[in-house]
This record gives C-alpha cells, structure tokens and sequence, in this order.
C-alpha cells in the first residue's frame, strides 16, 4: 500500500487535504448516484390509472341486494338496458354488510360516493343517507330485479382484487406490494373482484363468488394479487358479471 | 480512547460525516418526494405509497452503500474514513427503514378489520407460495436485525460483548441485505415488471458481491506463511526485511488462523495483534505517529513494545515474540498475553 505519511486520516487529528477533496468528490458522488438510482428505479413504472373518488355524495334510489355482497339494484333505463348494479361499501376496509342486512330487499335510498376507473364504479356509503328506507318510493314501486342470467362455463386470466382499493381508493390499488392491503379489504367485506386485462380496452371486471353463489370466505385470499386462471361458471345481475368458482378452480400461472 | 462512555464523543470529523449523511438522505427523500410524482408516468400515486417508496428506496441504496464501504477500504485505503463513524450510517439506515415501515402500516395496514400490527402478521400468509409469498416478513427480519445493530452500536455493547462477539452480531447486517434483496424480489419486483427495477437491484447485488469477492482475493493472495521451525514455540515465516515498509505495517497470515500486524519503526521491528480492541480495525493498516502503532479507524494507539496504549488509556493487544533469520523475520505464531512487552528486532543501519 502506497500512501505518504500526511495522507493518512485519523479520526480525531484534522483530515489531510488532498485526501479531504478525494473524500469531497466521494461524498458528492455518492449522493448524486444514490439520487440517480432512486430516479432511475422509478423509470418504466407503470400507469396506475386515473380512478378515484369522484363526483361527489349523492343519493340514489333502488333496490338493496345484501348478498353474495351488498348491491343496489336499479331499474333499466334506455342507456342501461339491463338495469345498474351498483356494489356498496364502508369506509375503509370495511363492507357495508352491516348496514345493508336490515334492508334486504327493501326500497332504499343509498347516500355516499363513487370510487370509479374506466367506467366500473363502487359506492362508499356515508354521508346524510347512509342506507334508509327510501323517501319516495313511488317511482320504482313496481321494479322487481331481474334474477341471474346464466352465461355458462368460462376460463379466465387476471388478478384477483379488492374491489375499493383496485378502482382507486389506493394507487396503486393492486399488484403484489398491495397484496397485504388487498386481503386486509376483503377480510373486512370487501367484495372481490377478478380484473381481466385487455390489450387496448378497459380491463372486464367480474364479482367473485363461490360454487353456490354466496360470499367469499377466507379460502381465496391466497390467491389476490399474483396472476391467475379462474374456472367458474358466468353470471350476469343487472350490468354486473359475476363468477362462480371455487378455491380449487383457481391457480396462479 | 474514550476513559468513559458519552452517548457520543464528537469529533470535528464526525460532525462533518454526519452532516453529509444527514444532508445526502434529507435530499433525497425531498426531491423524491417532490419530484417523483411528475417523473412517474403515474402522476397521481398516493401520497402515503410515494413515501413508502421514498423511505424504502433511500433505505436500500444507503444499505448498498455502506456496504460496499468495508471492501472498498480494503481495496484502497483513501476510502478508510467512510469507514470511520460507519455506525452512525447504520443507526441512520435504521431509521430511513422504520420511516418506511410506518408508511407501510399507517397506509395498507390501518383503516381494517384488524389492529395493524397483527395485520403486517396475519393478512397475508401464503408462505409456501412463491407468487404469494408474504415478503413484508424478510422486511420485517431486516428491520430486526438493522435495529439490534443500531441499538448495539454504541462502544458500550463493544466492551460489554466483547469484540468477537459484538463483530459476530454486527455480521448479520449481511443477512439484513439478503432479505431486502429477497423483499425487493418478491415484493416490487412481482408486481412491477420495469427493467429499471429489475437491473439496478442487479446492480447493488453485482456490486456488493463483486467488491467483498475482491477484497477476499486481495487478502488470499498474502497467504498464510509457511513455517520454518516448531522448537519451543511454533515459528513461521514473517517477512523478508527488505519489504518492510518505512513507516506502515505488514499483515501476516498465521497459520492458526488469526493475523498479526509487523510494525518497522525507528530501525526497529515488531509484531502485535493484528485486531484493534476497540473494534478489530487492521492495525497492519495503520501508521506509526508519536512513536506509536495507530489504527486506521478510529486512531486507538498502541505502543509497538508491548502493546499497551499509552496513558491514561488502558486498552492492550496482543503482542508476538520475532526471531531474526537472516534476511528474514520469524513469528511465534502464538500469541502473548495482551501488554506482554517483547524486546524488538533491532536492525541494523541501511537493512
Ligand atoms: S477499531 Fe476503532 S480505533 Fe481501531
């Protein structure tokens, strides 16, 4: 090792000049390249998407659905001609299952706000409303919901979501890092959701649901957030597809 | 050489250390911050997400670099003072970690059926799966050990641990790197498919590895000295005179594993502990000034007879008996007490 007798540092003796500006090129450089590098990790990030919280509280007036989860059902209209199916939830990772068991099936009116990405939508119950027996039921007085229509058996690719954080509660709102969050949501009764992705159109989303058409349970949180294939029967309430299926119908690719 | 222990003795260098630290992380975690949100194709990330990202980028480059410090001081000495004070690098890694471990469960954790911290544990589980695999628990691993380090790092816990074992403890901050790596890969890395992330993860993995597998082969290459004679003690070859530098040290391999340090000073030799008692820095890297051996690190001084720092300071190493062999120098490869004096080799005018 060659260094001449003043290059050497000692903690507690005044640092030598030439190796205080080796020491100054080391500390800039280092900075600048740990700056760099925490840019450059971010290069080639994708686009999260535009969804969010939007438009505002408003109140709408249909029919109460609590299960497989809590859903308002409303009647056709000319731009819908299957009628809306809007899914419901709390604040927070919370499902509104609470709130909207006491209504099943009645009248109501739903107060709160749409979380919505490329034209799938949520409702966060809150606000003035919450869910009450609607006010003024007269108009859709005779509505009765349309059952399931049954579209047949299909094999699915995408990712399991938490239907809240995926259309922009959080952004991102899926993939692995999201994973714990994901599975936090639909503990907490959030409906699940399968996004199947597209090349150039908007992902298809699909309410997961098991064989028999009821809620969930635990068994598919092991399965959110890698890709997957799903194989289940197809269903359509309203304007919204749902997928009956089951843990062992599911597998990552 | 502290007769007493303060939180901290500052030193003008540590001041000046510190303050780059300080100030390098304080920029990054702003500009990133301010800056990362416009830099993203994805402008409107949430704010509780970017600063994950911030904390938990700024905590694996800062973990990439103090690591690459050890081998690079090996490899040159000019980069010995990064070395010095590299524990408060870590106590400050530790908490650019904790800062994105709060982000973490203030954010995904929080607002749930669950209270958080039972959440980080039980909402995700899959740990047989290699596509579901729950990598927040190699994060929190890692925050473990990088909070025992910085909890032990003071010279207390050198002292009270003694420094085999405090070294021993402080060696898992290489486990603490493999986990980060195993939580960038299983986590980000699965759920974002940038080359950018990909490669320059690559790149810390490919430069930590390739400096420590460097300095090894610099180490190997003085390799353990041949012995010559094993009467009444186990005497090996040292160094030959005439490669003993002026004013430095010589490193010696012994073959009962550890290494001394061969110090020419005033026309004479002698041999220590290679292993400063404060914190096992290399003393054959270090430099006679005052007469005395001083290691490269933190400036603990031996003298070169017997070991012992001079007073008021009581900190000894071991000492080895040399033996002259014709243009050559013999170690006893066992060492002495600590503090044991041994007569140095007095060399003639001009060897
Ligand atoms: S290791 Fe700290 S002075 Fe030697």
């Amino acid at each position: 090792m060659s260094r001449s007798s003043n290059e050497f540092f000692v903690g507690y003796l005044k640092t030598p000049p030439k190796l205080a500006i080796f020491l100054t090129v080391v500390s800039v450089l280092l900075t600048g390249l740990g700056i760099g590098g925490g840019f450059a990790l971010l290069a080639g990030q994708p686009d999260y998407g535009n969804g969010g919280f939007k438009g505002g509280y408003k109140e709408h007036l249909g029919v109460l659905q609590a299960a497989p989860y809590p859903m308002l059902r409303l009647p056709p209209d000319e731009a819908h001609p299957d009628g809306r199916t809007i899914l419901l939830s709390n604040p927070g990772k919370r499902g509104a299952q609470k709130r909207a068991a006491k209504h099943d099936g009645q009248i109501v009116d739903v107060g709160g706000v749409f979380i919505t990405r490329e034209g799938t939508r949520l409702l966060q119950v809150g606000g003035a409303a919450k869910i009450r027996p609607a006010k003024e039921p007269a108009s859709i007085q005779d509505f009765v919901p349309a059952a399931d229509v049954p579209l047949g058996p299909v094999t699915l690719r995408g990712e399991i979501v938490d239907t809240k954080c995926y259309l922009g509660a959080m952004l991102p709102g899926e993939g692995k890092v999201h994973r714990a969050c994901a599975n936090l949501c639909l503990m907490g009764g959030i409906p699940p959701m399968l996004a199947v992705f597209h090349e150039n159109e908007a992902p298809t989303l699909l309410l997961l649901t098991n064989a028999a058409g009821e809620a969930f349970d635990a068994e598919i949180l092991d399965y959110v957030a890698p890709y997957v294939s799903v194989t289940g029967d197809l269903y359509r309430r309203g304007d919204l597809l749902m997928l009956r299926t089951d843990a062992s119908r599911i597998g990552f690719i | 050489m502290s007769v007493q222990y303060r939180p901290v003795t500052w030193t003008r260098n540590k001041i000046t250390y510190d303050l780059v630290l300080g100030f390098g992380i304080a920029a990054f975690i702003i500009l990133f911050l301010r800056y990362a949100p416009g830099w993203l194709e994805s402008p409107r990330i949430s704010g509780p997400q970017l600063r994950m990202r911030a904390f938990g980028t700024c905590a694996f480059l800062l973990l990439t670099i103090v690591l690459s410090i050890g081998p690079l001081a090996r490899l040159d000495s000019r980069f010995l003072p990064l070395l010095y004070n590299r524990r408060h690098f870590g106590v400050a890694i530790f908490f650019v970690a904790l800062a994105h471990a709060f982000a973490v469960t203030g954010w995904y954790q929080a607002f749930g059926p669950l209270d958080r911290y039972v959440a980080l544990l039980a909402s995700s589980t899959a740990v047989t799966s290699w596509q579901a695999f729950p990598f927040e628990y190699l994060g929190i691993f890692a925050l473990g050990i990088l909070f025992t380090l910085a909890a032990t790092s003071h010279d207390f816990w050198l002292t009270f641990l003694g420094a085999p074992l405090w070294k021993a403890i402080h060696m898992s901050v290489y486990a603490a790197y493999a986990a980060i790596i195993g939580h960038i890969a299983l986590g980000v890395l699965q759920a974002e498919h940038s080359p950018w992330l990909l490669g320059l993860t690559g790149v810390s993995v490919g430069l930590v590895s390739a400096l420590h597998i460097a300095a090894g082969l610099r180490e190997q290459e003085a390799s353990v000295a041949p012995a010559v004679s094993d009467s009444e003690g186990n005497w090996v070859h040292a160094a030959y005179i005439g490669d003993l530098p002026d004013e430095g040290g010589v490193t010696v391999f012994l073959p009962t594993g550890e290494k001394a340090a061969l110090f020419r000073y005033d026309g004479k030799v002698s041999a220590l502990s290679n292993a400063c008692a404060h914190q096992n820095g290399p003393l054959a890297e270090g430099r006679i000034i005052d007469g005395c051996v001083t290691c490269p690190w933190h400036g603990y001084q031996y003298r070169p007879e017997d070991g012992c720092s001079p007073a008021p300071f009581t900190e000894k190493v071991a000492t080895y008996r040399l033996r002259r062999n014709g243009n050559r120098l013999l170690i006893d490869a066992n060492a002495l007490p600590p503090g044991t004096p041994v007569p140095p080799i007095e060399l003639e005018q001009g060897a």
